[in-house]
């Protein structure tokens, strides 16, 4: 007979067990979506295509939901393993023969990339011996740092984040056209030689921009911020090579009206 | 009355408390900042003084080896006060033109490194440097005096960055500074002719008016022949001019340029909500070559996609019809929404000018002599990249694998298909 006490003290035991047991029941069969999943795609199906290449040892590399080429070679040794056309593409076949053969334990997943562990999902070794911890990823091999957006090499996550923070805290009340012009300014001056060559040097120099100035800069940014910025990392510049932007209702710099002007979007004037 | 009484002098006291706490932190804050503004400055001052003695070590030097170490040094301390320039509140003319000469001075010490600028031309134009930096510190000591004397805080630092007319002390350094610069490191023609593509300089189109731009405009997206649509034209003082359409249709809104010298589309950009539905990447991509194809870019091949959470991105590059080579100079982006495949972005500025690709050998390349055993090749083709002179040179472009620690990288190389040199190496993620 159990003493009330000795039954409070298993409780913890028994919901940490149940909590293992949810992160260790695989998903499904129909777990994948429809769609063919290729080189430069991005999302929840490129983390369960990633997760069961590892599941079966063809996959030595970050679980982040993007279809790089780590992905691809992994791909098409797996389909190659399995006599399936080498393609490099997850197609029907190549995703039923993928659930046949391999688990995903798509909670277990999600739950470390949302808390930017560094974790693998490796077959014949228990979960959570695979998990490396806190912080942001783990360098070669496993998971985790989280999926920020699949934007061209050259630019860190961190970066998306600081200048969808400048673009959200300099123009959120501007046009789409006006937001993706702010970021596009930040590249200009990248690779202009006149300007510091990182991210946050660009937006951390002195005065450079009103949002540092007056803390606007760490208000947290929206999604369409953010698609500003990747829409600038991917080539536009609606500014037509811009350095300088300023609102003419409250510039106070006499230097500023000298530069010459390209074109004027919302509130700004762009100019060299 | 007492209650009331107390309540005021409770509100007075708590007041007095904040204010005085608000006042001291401040006062640390504004400590700090003016620490670390003074360490930069001072940091800058010193770097300045070792770099201009490393200048003047190169100099000593006819043996490329021996010239190795200051170089390096030159690179390594223009790209240190480069940053700590970036970090102070300084005179915006002056630290534009100073970043820009440590820059220069910075590739180019880098160039002279790996033979790529004969020693005689980087020994007077680092002679120069030398002659210039030296006069340049001694300006510098005196603009900068001031800002070491106690009592200097940030907000003096800010007063004269943010003051309707800049100091006259800085100006004229920025004004030096500028004159080095052309005098010491000039642009080369292959740098001019990249400015000029950059800013659309060499068109030699026709002009087109307002209207012919609005029906350029409605004949590359007949989709939006009924929007509401405002055309304006670029600032008089421009680098290229060119036509500003913005238009409206429904809860599409957007805009797209035309450059005004033969009515070329810089870039088209479309903000529309977009559903849950999701259109396969390969029907996207047929979309994308469908619109490329109607509007007369014909020779383009598709070069890479990226997924985003509600679009598609992909980049075509040109091919040079001589050598089948991908021109990457030469590109066109076009933007997608991942539920009907609607074209809500083209970007072509860079395909407007084409690169002026010369005539190069081919000569053999054998991929086992050139690489290590157990690197795979996975695809060879031809493209082109620039050399450190800015000019196209025709590559063999390989993608190449190699194991290294139990991990599969992947290689992108651009090897000269002359001089096997590899002008561009990177790992593709």
């Amino acid at each position: 007979m159990q003493t009330k006490s000795a039954r409070r003290k298993r409780r913890p035991v028994l919901a940490v067990l149940v909590l293992v047991m949810a992160l260790s029941v695989p998903a499904g069969k129909d777990a994948f979506t429809a769609q063919n999943i290729g080189r430069g795609a991005f999302g929840d199906d490129v983390i369960e295509l990633q997760a069961r290449l590892q599941w079966t040892g063809f996959y030595d590399g970050k679980i982040d939901g993007k279809f790089g080429y780590g992905t691809y070679w992994a791909l098409r040794n797996f389909q190659q393993a399995y006599g399936l056309p080498i393609d490099g593409v997850a197609g029907a076949g190549t995703k039923e023969k993928l659930v046949s053969v391999s688990k995903y334990h798509k909670d277990f997943v999600m739950n470390n990339i949302e808390a930017g562990k560094a974790f693998t999902h490796y077959g014949g070794t228990p979960l959570e011996a695979q998990v490396k911890g806190g912080g942001n990823g783990g360098g070669g091999g496993g998971g985790g740092g989280g999926q920020t957006a699949n934007i061209p090499p050259g630019y860190s996550d961190q970066d998306i984040q600081l200048m969808a923070n400048a673009v959200y805290g300099e123009a959120r009340g501007e046009p789409y056209e006006g937001q993706v012009a702010v970021a596009a300014v930040i590249l200009n001056r990248l690779e202009h030689a006149d300007f510091p060559n990182t991210v946050s040097g660009v937006i951390f120099q002195p005065l450079a921009f009103t949002a540092v100035a007056d803390g606007q800069i760490w208000l947290t940014p929206n999604e369409r911020a953010k698609e500003a910025v990747i829409d600038a990392i991917n080539g536009w510049d609606p500014t037509e090579n811009a350095i300088y932007y300023f609102n003419p209702v409250t510039a106070t710099s006499e230097w500023i009206w000298s530069r010459p002007q390209i074109k004027k979007i919302g509130q700004h004037i762009f100019c060299m | 009355m007492k209650k009331l009484i107390f309540v005021l002098a409770y509100t007075v006291a708590a007041l007095a408390i904040f204010s005085w706490s608000a006042n001291a932190k401040n006062e640390r804050l504004t400590l700090l900042l003016n620490g670390q503004y003074t360490d930069k400055l001072s940091e800058a001052t010193e770097q300045m003084n070792e770099l201009e003695q490393e200048v003047r070590k190169v100099l000593l030097y006819q043996d490329q080896t021996a010239a190795t170490e200051p170089l390096d040094n030159i690179w390594r301390l223009s790209s240190e006060i480069r940053n700590n320039i970036s970090s102070l509140p300084l005179d915006r003319e002056f630290s534009s033109e100073w970043m820009n000469y440590l820059t220069r001075l910075g590739d180019y010490a880098d160039l002279a490194k790996t033979g790529a600028i004969p020693q005689e031309k980087w020994g007077k134009a680092l002679g120069n440097a030398a002659a210039n930096l030296d006069e340049f510190s001694t300006e510098w000591s005196s603009a900068t005096k001031g800002m070491f004397a106690g009592g200097t805080g940030p907000e003096s630092w800010f007063a004269q960055l943010e003051g309707e007319k800049p100091d006259k002390r800085w100006a004229d350094l920025g004004q030096a500074v500028k004159t080095y610069s052309e005098s010491d490191f000039p642009l080369t023609a292959s740098e001019h002719d990249e400015q000029k593509k950059k800013d659309l300089k060499h068109l030699e189109d026709e002009p087109i008016g307002r209207d012919n731009a609005l029906s350029r405009f409605k004949e590359l997206f007949p989709e939006y022949d009924n929007a509401t649509v405002h055309v304006s034209q670029s600032e008089p003082d421009a680098p290229y001019p060119f036509y500003h359409i913005r238009f409206q249709d429904g809860a599409r809104i957007g805009y797209a340029d035309f450059t005004e010298r033969g009515g070329h589309l810089l870039s088209l950009l479309v903000e529309r909500p977009v559903g849950e539905d999701v259109l396969p990447e390969a029907d996207i991509r047929k979309r994308a070559e469908e619109f490329l194809r109607q509007a007369g870019y014909e020779d383009l091949v598709f070069e890479e996609s990226r997924e985003n959470s509600h679009f598609w991105h992909l980049s075509f590059v040109r091919v040079d019809p001589d050598t089948g080579g991908k021109v990457f100079a030469d590109g066109i982006q076009v933007k997608l929404a991942k539920d009907d495949g609607e074209v809500l972005g083209v970007n072509a500025m860079e395909y407007i000018q084409k690169e002026k690709l010369k005539a190069q050998p081919i000569n053999p390349f054998d991929p086992k002599d050139f690489f290590t055993d157990g690197t795979v090749v996975q695809s060879e083709e031809l493209g082109y990249t620039a050399n450190h002179e800015l000019v196209q040179r025709l590559c063999h472009l390989l993608v190449v694998t190699k194991k290294t620690g139990g991990r599969t990288d992947t290689y992108r190389l651009m090897v000269d298909t002359e001089t096997g040199e590899v002008l561009k190496s990177e790992i593709l993620r």
